[in-house]
């Protein structure tokens, strides 16, 4: 099946804002201003390769669209579709600072899932198959991310 | 083809926006409670706060969230969205079901169990309305990524600091 991107990822750039986002979790995630830097330096290293992940599962599900339209809008759809992190790490952000609430590693895990379902939309190709495994990936995206994230909280004490 | 934004459309086609309200409605009626209960267990809350709490939930879960609702779509008007007010406020309430769903599971546990299930279902719940939220918003500026996320973005900050406010209150 040949498939399609929608046209407003196709005109949008990649933009690093969802891995920016993911940098900026991973810092909330830590309870030290030293532990913040590193941990945000590890969330976007993971944010990069699970979105590498999730671009390389959507390539392999679409070979005939990827091989018409190249793999880069598929990393281009799967970059839009992670902009969903955005609010999920703005509201992350103002729970920390402002509400004084420890909760950046929930937050964090339901922007993946809610990213990965959106990424897998995004690629569409008139299969649903795109959304289920993309979830399914984001779902193991989260589990890495809360698994390493309450390691780093508990024996690392970052 | 999977598109959030079709799937909304043809599921609103058929629900009035007074039945969406009462999902979100529900939704926060139910978390609230359970915010009650968990303090009331800590003995830091009456049976009058606990009754006091399922109303502003109630309150908030409709009419606050019928507000953000209308606050989105005069955002997307000015972004040259083509939705009407009731579209918007039908689709922000519907997008609050899987809030409905958590916190509905979490009272059974909360009651059941005697676990505190607030933060754990309630809120896990309500951040799980964000994608669906983004879905829908993306439908009223007509597919176009960037603002739907800043509007996606408002209407999060929106619900955290009512919230957050109104928890307080109780």
């Amino acid at each position: 099946m040949s498939g399609t991107i929608s046209g407003a990822t196709k005109s949008e750039p990649y933009r690093g804002i969802e891995l920016l986002c993911f940098a900026v979790l991973g810092g909330l995630t830590s309870r030290g201003v030293g532990g913040a830097f590193v941990l945000g330096i590890v969330g976007l290293i993971l944010g990069f390769l699970g979105m590498m992940i999730i671009g390389w599962v959507l390539g392999a599900l679409n070979t005939q669209m990827r091989q018409e339209q190249g793999g880069q809008l598929i990393k281009k759809a799967v970059g839009s579709g992670f902009l969903v992190m955005v609010p999920f790490t703005v509201l992350a952000l103002l729970a920390k600072l402002v509400l004084g609430w420890d909760v950046a590693l929930v937050f964090a895990s339901a922007g993946i899932m809610a990213s990965g379902a959106a990424a897998g939309s995004e690629v569409g190709g008139g299969r649903m198959l795109n959304s289920i495994l993309a979830s399914v990936c984001a779902s193991g995206f989260s589990a890495i991310w809360m698994m390493l994230g309450m390691l780093a909280q508990g024996i690392g004490g970052v | 083809m999977m598109n959030p934004g079709s799937v909304i459309q043809q599921q609103l086609a058929d629900v009035a926006w007074p039945s969406a309200m009462v999902v979100s409605g529900l939704a926060f009626t139910l978390f609230f409670l359970q915010t009650g209960l968990d303090l009331s267990r800590a003995g830091k809350a009456t049976a009058g706060t606990v009754f006091g709490l399922l109303v502003i939930g109630a309150i908030y879960g409709t009419i606050g969230i019928a507000l953000v609702g209308v606050i989105a779509w005069a955002a997307s008007k000015s972004l040259g969205g083509s939705k009407p007010m009731d579209w918007s406020i039908r689709a922000i309430s519907l997008s609050y079901s899987p809030t409905l769903v958590y916190a509905a599971s979490g009272l059974l546990f909360n009651l059941f169990l005697g676990w505190n299930t607030a933060v754990a279902f309630g809120v896990t719940g309500v951040l799980w309305a964000l994608g669906p939220i983004n879905a829908a918003v993306k439908e009223m500026v007509n597919g176009k990524t960037g603002p739907s996320i800043v509007l996606s973005t408002i209407c999060g900050v929106l619900v955290l600091f009512a919230w957050a406010a109104l928890g307080n209150m109780g």
